[in-house]
Protein backbone atom coordinates (compact mmCIF):
# COMPACT_ATOMS: atom_id res chain seq x y z
CA UNK A 1 0.00 0.00 0.00
CA UNK A 2 1.33 3.48 -0.89
CA UNK A 3 0.68 6.54 1.33
CA UNK A 4 -1.69 8.22 -0.93
CA UNK A 5 -4.79 6.33 -1.61
CA UNK A 6 -5.37 5.79 -5.17
CA UNK A 7 -8.41 7.02 -7.29
CA UNK A 8 -10.50 3.69 -6.95
CA UNK A 9 -9.99 4.00 -3.23
CA UNK A 10 -13.66 3.91 -1.02
CA UNK A 11 -12.69 4.98 2.00
CA UNK A 12 -14.11 8.43 3.21
CA UNK A 13 -10.88 9.02 5.92
CA UNK A 14 -13.38 12.15 7.57
CA UNK A 15 -15.39 8.81 8.85
CA UNK A 16 -12.56 7.57 11.44
CA UNK A 17 -12.13 8.64 14.78
CA UNK A 18 -9.10 11.03 15.30
CA UNK A 19 -6.96 12.91 12.47
CA UNK A 20 -3.30 13.29 11.72
CA UNK A 21 -1.69 15.54 9.10
CA UNK A 22 1.51 14.67 7.75
CA UNK A 23 3.48 15.30 4.41
CA UNK A 24 6.55 13.23 3.71
CA UNK A 25 8.69 15.60 1.47
CA UNK A 26 8.91 12.71 -1.38
CA UNK A 27 5.69 11.20 -1.67
CA UNK A 28 5.43 7.84 -3.68
CA UNK A 29 9.16 7.76 -3.67
CA UNK A 30 8.82 10.87 -6.20
CA UNK A 31 9.48 14.85 -6.75
CA UNK A 32 6.41 16.70 -8.12
CA UNK A 33 7.15 17.63 -11.83
CA UNK A 34 10.18 15.58 -12.08
CA UNK A 35 11.45 13.03 -14.67
CA UNK A 36 11.94 9.41 -14.56
CA UNK A 37 15.76 9.69 -13.59
CA UNK A 38 15.24 11.82 -10.77
CA UNK A 39 12.57 9.39 -9.51
CA UNK A 40 14.64 6.11 -9.84
CA UNK A 41 17.34 8.40 -8.58
CA UNK A 42 15.63 8.80 -5.13
CA UNK A 43 14.84 5.08 -4.71
CA UNK A 44 18.73 4.89 -5.00
CA UNK A 45 19.10 7.55 -2.33
CA UNK A 46 16.40 5.77 -0.15
CA UNK A 47 18.51 2.50 -1.01
CA UNK A 48 21.47 4.23 0.08
CA UNK A 49 20.06 5.57 3.29
CA UNK A 50 18.40 2.23 4.59
CA UNK A 51 21.71 1.11 4.76
CA UNK A 52 23.48 4.13 5.74
CA UNK A 53 20.87 4.29 8.56
CA UNK A 54 21.18 0.69 9.61
CA UNK A 55 24.82 0.57 9.02
CA UNK A 56 24.62 3.37 11.77
CA UNK A 57 22.34 1.80 14.26
CA UNK A 58 24.07 -1.40 14.31
CA UNK A 59 27.72 -0.30 14.70
CA UNK A 60 26.44 1.96 17.35
CA UNK A 61 24.53 -0.77 19.14
CA UNK A 62 27.56 -2.97 19.29
CA UNK A 63 29.92 0.06 20.57
CA UNK A 64 27.39 0.42 22.89
CA UNK A 65 27.29 -3.45 23.85
CA UNK A 66 31.29 -3.31 23.79
CA UNK A 67 31.62 -0.37 25.92
CA UNK A 68 29.07 -1.90 28.64
CA UNK A 69 31.05 -4.78 28.95
CA UNK A 70 34.11 -3.96 29.28
CA UNK B 1 0.99 -3.55 2.18
CA UNK B 2 1.63 -0.35 3.75
CA UNK B 3 -1.14 0.73 5.50
CA UNK B 4 -1.29 4.82 5.20
CA UNK B 5 -2.61 7.30 7.92
CA UNK B 6 -6.28 7.49 8.21
CA UNK B 7 -7.10 4.32 7.17
CA UNK B 8 -6.63 2.92 11.12
CA UNK B 9 -7.96 5.31 14.13
CA UNK B 10 -5.57 6.16 15.92
CA UNK B 11 -6.56 4.84 18.92
CA UNK B 12 -5.55 1.01 17.37
CA UNK B 13 -2.77 2.35 16.14
CA UNK B 14 -1.16 3.19 19.29
CA UNK B 15 -2.33 -0.22 20.34
CA UNK B 16 -0.01 -1.95 17.25
CA UNK B 17 2.63 0.56 18.00
CA UNK B 18 2.59 -0.78 21.11
CA UNK B 19 3.06 -4.12 20.34
CA UNK B 20 5.81 -2.90 17.67
CA UNK B 21 7.74 -1.29 20.44
CA UNK B 22 8.25 -4.45 21.95
CA UNK B 23 9.61 -6.70 19.69
CA UNK B 24 11.68 -3.72 18.69
CA UNK B 25 13.37 -3.56 21.89
CA UNK B 26 13.88 -7.27 21.11
CA UNK B 27 15.32 -6.64 18.34
CA UNK B 28 17.42 -4.69 19.99
CA UNK B 29 18.32 -6.68 22.20
CA UNK B 30 19.07 -9.19 19.77
CA UNK B 31 21.40 -6.41 17.36
CA UNK B 32 23.42 -6.21 21.42
CA UNK B 33 23.58 -9.37 22.80
CA UNK B 34 23.79 -12.57 19.75
CA UNK B 35 24.79 -10.65 16.50
CA UNK B 36 28.45 -10.43 15.93
CA UNK B 37 30.07 -7.38 15.12
CA UNK B 38 30.74 -8.90 11.66
CA UNK B 39 27.12 -8.96 10.28
CA UNK B 40 26.49 -5.22 11.27
CA UNK B 41 27.66 -4.70 7.01
CA UNK B 42 25.60 -7.98 5.94
CA UNK B 43 22.56 -6.61 7.82
CA UNK B 44 22.85 -2.94 6.42
CA UNK B 45 23.05 -4.43 2.54
CA UNK B 46 19.76 -6.70 3.56
CA UNK B 47 18.20 -3.45 4.52
CA UNK B 48 19.15 -1.30 1.48
CA UNK B 49 17.96 -4.41 -0.99
CA UNK B 50 14.33 -4.78 0.87
CA UNK B 51 14.03 -1.15 0.59
CA UNK B 52 14.90 -1.43 -2.84
CA UNK B 53 12.52 -4.60 -3.11
CA UNK B 54 9.49 -2.52 -1.60
CA UNK B 55 9.77 0.18 -3.82
CA UNK B 56 8.23 -1.35 -6.27
CA UNK B 57 4.54 -1.58 -5.82
CA UNK B 58 1.71 -2.56 -7.84
CA UNK B 59 -1.73 -0.87 -7.43
CA UNK B 60 -4.35 -3.83 -5.11
CA UNK B 61 -8.19 -3.00 -4.40
CA UNK B 62 -9.18 -0.33 -2.46
CA UNK B 63 -6.82 2.12 -2.56
CA UNK B 64 -3.85 -0.48 -1.16
CA UNK B 65 -0.80 -1.66 -3.26
CA UNK B 66 1.08 -4.68 -3.31
CA UNK B 67 5.08 -5.22 -2.80
CA UNK B 68 7.30 -7.85 -1.65
CA UNK B 69 8.13 -7.99 1.67
CA UNK B 70 11.78 -9.73 2.59
CA UNK B 71 11.37 -10.43 6.09
CA UNK B 72 12.02 -14.34 4.82
CA UNK B 73 15.21 -13.52 3.66
CA UNK B 74 16.30 -11.37 6.37
CA UNK B 75 15.34 -13.61 9.19
CA UNK B 76 17.16 -16.95 7.39
CA UNK B 77 20.29 -15.09 6.06
CA UNK B 78 20.72 -13.69 9.90
CA UNK B 79 19.30 -16.67 11.68
CA UNK B 80 16.77 -14.85 13.72
CA UNK B 81 13.31 -13.32 13.09
CA UNK B 82 14.02 -10.57 15.14
CA UNK B 83 16.87 -9.78 12.07
CA UNK B 84 13.77 -8.80 10.12
CA UNK B 85 12.03 -6.87 12.48
CA UNK B 86 15.22 -4.72 12.84
CA UNK B 87 15.77 -4.44 9.44
CA UNK B 88 12.31 -3.80 8.34
CA UNK B 89 11.15 -1.60 11.03
CA UNK B 90 13.88 0.80 10.09
CA UNK B 91 13.16 0.03 6.45
CA UNK B 92 9.38 0.99 7.56
CA UNK B 93 10.48 4.46 9.41
CA UNK B 94 12.43 5.73 6.09
CA UNK B 95 9.67 4.90 3.86
CA UNK B 96 6.65 6.64 5.92
CA UNK B 97 8.71 9.64 7.31
CA UNK B 98 10.59 10.63 3.67
CA UNK B 99 8.53 8.91 1.16
CA UNK B 100 5.13 8.44 2.33
CA UNK B 101 5.05 5.01 2.02
CA UNK B 102 3.00 4.00 5.12
CA UNK B 103 1.75 6.52 7.61
CA UNK B 104 3.09 7.73 10.76
CA UNK B 105 0.44 6.53 13.12
CA UNK B 106 -0.06 3.35 10.91
CA UNK B 107 3.66 2.46 10.82
CA UNK B 108 3.49 0.05 14.31
CA UNK B 109 0.95 -1.92 12.31
CA UNK B 110 3.27 -2.14 8.85
CA UNK B 111 6.28 -3.04 11.63
CA UNK B 112 4.15 -5.53 13.06
CA UNK B 113 2.73 -6.84 9.52
CA UNK B 114 5.88 -7.16 7.61
CA UNK B 115 8.53 -7.25 10.73
CA UNK B 116 6.99 -9.10 13.04
CA UNK B 117 4.47 -11.46 10.88
CA UNK B 118 6.74 -11.56 7.88
CA UNK B 119 9.95 -11.88 10.01
CA UNK B 120 8.45 -14.82 12.27
CA UNK B 121 6.37 -16.43 9.82
CA UNK B 122 9.44 -16.87 7.27
CA UNK B 123 11.76 -17.83 9.95
CA UNK B 124 9.38 -20.57 11.31
CA UNK B 125 8.21 -21.63 8.30
CA UNK B 126 11.18 -22.21 6.68
CA UNK B 127 12.45 -24.57 9.66
CA UNK B 128 9.05 -26.47 9.88
CA UNK B 129 9.80 -27.07 5.69
CA UNK B 130 12.95 -28.19 6.25
CA UNK B 131 12.49 -30.56 8.54
CA UNK B 132 9.65 -31.77 6.02
CA UNK B 133 11.85 -31.36 3.02
CA UNK B 134 15.18 -31.40 3.96
CA UNK B 135 15.60 -28.81 1.00
CA UNK B 136 16.90 -25.42 1.83
CA UNK B 137 15.87 -23.89 -1.79
CA UNK B 138 12.36 -25.51 -1.29
CA UNK B 139 11.87 -24.62 2.02
CA UNK B 140 13.26 -20.75 1.74
CA UNK B 141 10.59 -20.56 -1.45
CA UNK B 142 7.58 -21.88 0.85
CA UNK B 143 8.43 -19.84 3.63
CA UNK B 144 8.97 -16.54 1.55
CA UNK B 145 5.81 -17.28 -0.15
CA UNK B 146 3.76 -17.58 3.33
CA UNK B 147 5.85 -14.59 4.96
CA UNK B 148 4.38 -12.29 1.92
CA UNK B 149 1.11 -13.79 2.05
CA UNK B 150 -0.19 -13.79 5.82
CA UNK B 151 1.30 -10.31 6.45
CA UNK B 152 -0.67 -9.09 3.69
CA UNK B 153 -4.09 -10.64 4.99
CA UNK B 154 -3.16 -9.69 8.85
CA UNK B 155 -3.30 -6.13 7.03
CA UNK B 156 -6.60 -7.08 5.49
CA UNK B 157 -7.80 -8.08 9.12
CA UNK B 158 -6.74 -4.88 10.67
CA UNK B 159 -8.55 -2.81 8.21
CA UNK B 160 -11.68 -4.85 8.77
CA UNK B 161 -10.88 -4.63 12.37
CA UNK B 162 -10.41 -0.71 11.84
CA UNK B 163 -13.79 -0.16 10.00
CA UNK B 164 -12.02 0.57 6.87
CA UNK B 165 -12.89 -2.26 4.25
CA UNK B 166 -14.78 -4.97 4.59
CA UNK B 167 -13.37 -8.37 5.39
CA UNK B 168 -14.10 -10.71 2.58
CA UNK B 169 -13.28 -7.83 -0.33
CA UNK B 170 -9.81 -6.93 1.97
CA UNK B 171 -8.87 -10.67 2.45
CA UNK B 172 -9.54 -11.57 -1.46
CA UNK B 173 -7.91 -8.55 -2.35
CA UNK B 174 -4.82 -8.24 -0.44
CA UNK B 175 -4.83 -12.35 -0.61
CA UNK B 176 -5.33 -13.11 -4.32
CA UNK B 177 -2.72 -10.36 -5.10
CA UNK B 178 -0.13 -10.97 -2.80
CA UNK B 179 -0.54 -14.76 -3.22
CA UNK B 180 0.92 -13.96 -6.90
CA UNK B 181 3.33 -11.20 -5.58
CA UNK B 182 4.44 -14.29 -3.39
CA UNK B 183 5.56 -16.80 -5.91
CA UNK B 184 8.06 -14.03 -7.17
CA UNK B 185 9.31 -13.03 -3.57
CA UNK B 186 9.67 -17.08 -3.28
CA UNK B 187 11.73 -17.17 -6.40
CA UNK B 188 13.95 -13.87 -5.64
CA UNK B 189 14.52 -15.10 -1.97
CA UNK B 190 15.55 -19.12 -3.10
CA UNK B 191 17.98 -17.48 -5.79
CA UNK B 192 19.45 -15.19 -3.46
CA UNK B 193 19.97 -17.62 -0.88
CA UNK B 194 21.68 -20.29 -3.17
CA UNK B 195 23.99 -17.40 -4.17
CA UNK B 196 24.92 -16.88 -1.07
CA UNK B 197 25.41 -20.58 -0.59
CA UNK B 198 27.53 -21.26 -3.48
CA UNK B 199 29.62 -18.07 -2.86
CA UNK B 200 29.75 -17.33 0.62
CA UNK B 201 28.35 -20.24 2.67
CA UNK B 202 30.06 -19.20 5.40
CA UNK B 203 27.65 -15.93 5.93
CA UNK B 204 24.65 -18.83 6.28
CA UNK B 205 26.49 -20.48 8.89
CA UNK B 206 23.09 -19.83 11.54
CA UNK B 207 20.75 -20.81 9.01
CA UNK B 208 20.31 -24.81 9.00
CA UNK B 209 19.81 -26.89 6.50
CA UNK B 210 22.59 -25.12 3.86
CA UNK B 211 24.32 -27.57 1.78
CA UNK B 212 28.10 -28.18 3.14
Amino acid sequence: MTGAANPGAELDEGALPGSFEYSAPFPDYTVEGADTFTNIGLIVAGTLLALVVVLGLGRGLKAFSRSRSS
Amino acid sequence: MHIPDSFIPISQGAVYWLIALVFIALSLRWIRNEMSEEKVPLVAVLAAGVFALQAFNIPVTMGTSGHLVGGALVAIVLGSPFAAVFVLSLVLIVQGVLFGDGGITTMGANIVNMGVIGGFVGYYAYHGLLSVTKNMFASAAGAAWLACIVPALAAALELWVAGTFPLEAGLAGMGLYHALIGVVEAGITAVVLGLIANTRPDILEHAEGVPA
